[in-house]
């Protein structure tokens, strides 16, 4: 706490809230969380399937909020309720489809490089908890589906001994698990994966150093 | 970054920018995502195969119902042998020396003789003839009991179609009226409602003990089968009629069908420890070398950051 | 149940109007290759992926303006 930050804010710090304004400030500065500029290498179509992933789950929220303000049996008695249904599960279909091409992408670019490992780790474990929420909204429908995966899934789970205490016959359980805990956690994990991806900014090509010079390529001029 | 070994990509890009606008990428994704997604469910819906109940079980599967009951008598019903959590009439599955389904222990106890036939009969008071089978059943030992409704399940399971009209006589004790008891308790529809684990006595959230008893019976499998979902027909990936299922379970699914998951009787256990372990290498992959390596011997990042490597010159092979 | 009161009132009543173009309700259809078995949704899903995944690769990016 005696060093002085880069920033300079050491001032601030003789109170807790300074202190915190100051280590939010030096950890995610403005310019990085809201970017006007990019470096010179994002220009690929492949960069656009990370925010469409986050897009599509902007869109599972809301169109599930909806079913949740009319309840777990809405859907199946209301026409109108089945198309917010219906809604609720294209974007799913969209928010995986996107998300699995952009994990493609940041495999074959190593996108891990330079320190940015938890940020790849954030990804998978959200790709992993969305395929738990994902699962849980099959079993809380209430239907043939309902009844056939999770009855066929229990056995699985409770190979593992973790259904012993993640009861997938028990619907109330199975219901606040999809509609509370893991939406919040799946929300928890990308907003940790989109600040870690802003603080470190975007992976540099490989062979190229942070200078923009490639490795061993003919003279060519980086600077801009 | 004072360490011997600089990471060449850790740290702030002091080369060439181009501008960017995050939030109107935010805004144009968003109002795109959103538009695609009203197309496709105004074009293709969402599927939603109603549930079966066990009125319609029993309806339309009558012989299938009784000679799951008796299964339930005889304890040779899956739930009836299943073990951890339910109950003590097995280990259950094992991963080596790992015996995890049996060290988590029985935490939602389920008697299926008890929980699916003895007490929704005991409901019906007013069949004098169901009661005083129960109570003839009860009233003999346990030998007996096991005698009774395993010669029922053998002389079933040879009767023409299972029909309980055409078994052969023997020594079944009460069994067969108590099973044909059920039935008509099944058939009326209220045992639909009395298998639900009430918690609070009135309000119903859990559906293990139906659902387990469904689950025994062939009705509900055969209906499984008849829509591609049964496990061996990667049917953890599908769903009913021609909408996409979960295709992300690809893996997942893959395992149930090879050896030696496909013939093991630990295959849940296995194929579940094996993805747990290779979930575990997704999250890690950043440190495991040789994978970690896979994108630099693949050309695709040529194409991903051509223009640059273009106007910069391209790092050797 | 008034429809002002229903969330998405004009979109909801597009869709009980038409409701699916592509009824999609009817028995699956599946591939099978060996022991291999996929439903032709499953299918298009994964080929859709792959296409958009090499489109993403190869599609040229507008504007390399830089500053």
């Amino acid at each position: 706490m005696s060093q002085t930050p880069a920033s300079g804010r050491a001032g601030e710090r003789s109170t807790w809230t300074g202190w915190l304004r100051a280590h939010t400030l030096d950890a995610i500065p403005p310019e990085h969380l809201l970017p006007d500029t990019q470096p010179a290498y994002v220009a690929s179509w492949i960069y656009v399937f990370g925010v469409l992933a986050l897009t599509a789950f902007v869109v599972v929220c809301v169109s599930g909020l909806v079913i949740a303000l009319k309840g777990p049996t809405w859907w199946q008695v209301s026409s109108r309720g089945h198309f917010v249904n219906s809604l609720h599960l294209w974007s799913v279909e969209l928010f995986f489809f996107f998300m699995v091409v952009h994990l493609w992408g940041k495999f074959f670019m190593a996108a891990w490089r330079g320190r940015r490992a938890l940020t790849w780790m954030t990804g998978a474990v959200t790709f992993l908890a969305s395929i738990g929420t994902a699962f849980t909204g099959y079993l809380v429908q209430q239907n043939f589906d309902s009844q056939w995966i999770s009855t066929q899934a229990k056995d699985g789970i409770n190979a593992t001994g973790i259904g012993a205490f993640w009861n997938v016959l028990d619907f109330g359980q199975m219901l606040l698990w999809h509609v509370a805990l893991l939406p919040l956690a799946v929300s928890v994990l990308i907003v940790l994966h989109i600040l870690l991806v802003r603080t470190s900014g975007v992976v540099p090509p490989i062979g190229v150093d942070l200078d923009g010079r490639v490795e061993g390529a003919a003279a060519k001029e980086a600077a801009p | 970054m004072t360490a011997g070994r600089v990471d060449p990509a850790a740290g702030d890009w002091r080369g060439p920018r181009r501008p960017y606008d995050l939030v109107k990428e935010f805004i144009v994704a968003l109002v795109a995502v959103s538009l695609l997604t009203v197309v496709l469910a105004l074009l293709f819906s969402s599927p939603n195969e109603k549930g079966v109940t066990l009125e319609q079980w029993a309806q339309k599967a009558p012989n299938d119902f009784i000679a799951t009951t008796v299964s339930e008598l005889a304890g040779t019903s899956t739930s009836a042998s299943y073990g951890p959590p339910y109950n003590h009439s097995s280990t259950g599955q094992q991963i080596g020396p790992l015996h995890l389904q049996k060290w988590a222990g029985v935490r939602i106890p389920v008697d299926p003789a008890r929980d699916f036939v003895i007490s929704p009969l005991r409901t019906m008071t007013a069949d004098a003839a169901v009661q005083a089978a129960v109570r003839r059943y009860e009233a003999a030992p346990a030998a007996q009991q096991d005698q009774w409704a395993g010669a029922y399940a053998d002389a079933l399971s040879k009767a023409p179609e299972g029909d309980p009209a055409q078994v052969a006589a023997g020594d079944y004790g009460p069994v067969p009226a108590m099973a044909s008891g059920l039935l008509g308790l099944a058939q009326s529809g209220a045992l639909d409602s009395q298998l639900v684990n009430a918690g609070t006595g009135f309000y119903q959230a859990d559906y293990t003990k139906p659902l387990l008893f469904l689950a025994d019976g062939g009705y509900l499998a055969d209906l499984a089968q008849a829509q591609h979902l049964s496990g061996n027909q990667w049917g953890m990936m599908n769903e009913t009629g021609n909408f996409p299922g979960q295709p992300w379970l690809w893996l997942y699914t893959f395992w149930y069908q090879v050896r030696p998951f496909s013939t093991s009787t630990n295959a849940d256990a296995l194929v579940w420890g094996l993805m747990m372990l290779l979930s575990l290498a997704l999250v890690l992959v950043p440190f495991i070398p040789g994978v970690r390596s896979i994108p630099r011997r693949l050309p695709l990042y040529r194409l991903v950051w051509r223009s640059y490597y273009r106007e910069h010159g391209a790092p050797r092979r | 149940m008034s429809a002002g009161g229903d969330p998405l009132p004009l979109l909801a009543a597009l869709a009980v109007s038409i409701e699916a173009l592509v009824d999609l309700t009817g028995p699956g259809h599946y591939l099978d290759w060996r022991f291999i078995q996929i439903s032709g949704a499953n299918f298009a899903v994964i080929v859709l992926m792959l296409v958009v995944f090499a489109l993403a690769l190869f599609l040229p990016f507008p504007g390399g303006r830089k500053r």
